[in-house]
């Protein structure tokens, strides 16, 4: 699929058809996950959630959740480690940034295959680490869902590439040349 | 999350609901303001459901349409915060409409 129209294509999913998610397709979506952008030595590791009693568990805990997703993939970072690679920055900034990079791989090459999905980042964290016996020092950050999609939402509306452009300098507004 | 239909005790139903309103304080504590309000709305988007669980609850048209219409609209929030608070005045009408009715 062309890359453009999976960037502009791409929805939030939130109602999915009850077809399962074939293994190779999910396995492509993590490979797509670990080939983003990173900045600190090891940046992110993985849940895969395909038991549906767990997955209906998560969703008890998760208002931003909803729950006919064939799998979720609960994407974790080590902050004690990213701090110990990468100090504050790998702490602060690489724990947030690089499972946010992974997701977007996650999100687009799941589209590619046909698939839908949603980030979801309203989840009660320490209850989310108790049901997957997440240990201490390591964070879920998202969870991924995935499935087969019933409904498309409209996207939203976003600002014009003018309102949020500025060239050489901030204040100065982007133009678009008119073509002649 | 129960999905209508399926062998879900009240037990069960009331424990989610019970469940998902305590996780939303939770998180009420660090989303935006709004997002207060949005998961009241979610929370009586769910409660509707009650009827699938509850034997003799009898299912109210008004309610499911008020569901129908949270459903729609409830995700406005994140883009159209105006939009949004619209949409409650809204329903505070159609519920005082409903109960000077009923």
């Amino acid at each position: 699929m062309d890359l453009e129209k999976a960037i502009t294509g791409r929805r939030a999913i939130r109602k999915y058809t009850a077809r399962e998610v074939e293994e190779e397709k999910i396995l492509a979506i993590l490979e797509a996950g670990r080939w983003a952008p990173y900045g600190n030595l090891r940046p992110w590791e993985a849940v895969l959630i395909k038991d549906k009693t767990i997955l209906k568990k998560i969703w008890k805990v998760s208002p931003g959740g909803f729950g006919d997703a064939s799998c979720a993939i609960v994407l974790c970072v080590d902050k004690h480690k990213a701090s110990e690679t990468a100090g504050l920055v790998g702490k602060d900034f690489c724990s947030i940034a690089d499972p946010s990079f992974a997701a977007q791989n996650m999100l687009l090459t799941a589209y590619s295959l046909g698939l839908g999905s949603c980030p979801i980042i309203s989840f009660a964290k320490q209850a989310l680490k108790i049901l997957l016996e997440i240990p201490d020092n390591v964070d879920p950050v998202y969870i991924v869902t995935m499935g087969y999609t019933d409904q498309v939402p409209s996207p939203p509306p976003r600002p014009a590439l003018e309102e949020i452009l500025f060239l050489d300098k901030y204040g100065n507004r982007y133009l678009r040349q008119e073509k002649t | 999350m129960s999905e209508p239909g399926t062998k879900t005790t009240v037990e069960d139903f009331v424990l989610e609901l019970e469940c998902f309103i305590v996780m939303s304080a939770k998180l009420c504590i660090t989303e935006p303001p709004l997002y207060g309000p949005f998961r009241l709305l979610d929370t009586a988007r769910r409660l509707v459901d009650i009827a699938e669980h509850v034997p003799g609850y009898k299912k109210s048209q008004f309610l499911q349409e008020v569901k129908k219409q949270i459903d729609e609209k409830m995700w406005i929030v994140q883009w159209d915060l105006e939009g949004f608070k619209k949409f409650i005045d809204d329903l505070v009408l159609q519920f005082a409409t409903e109960i000077k009715r009923s």
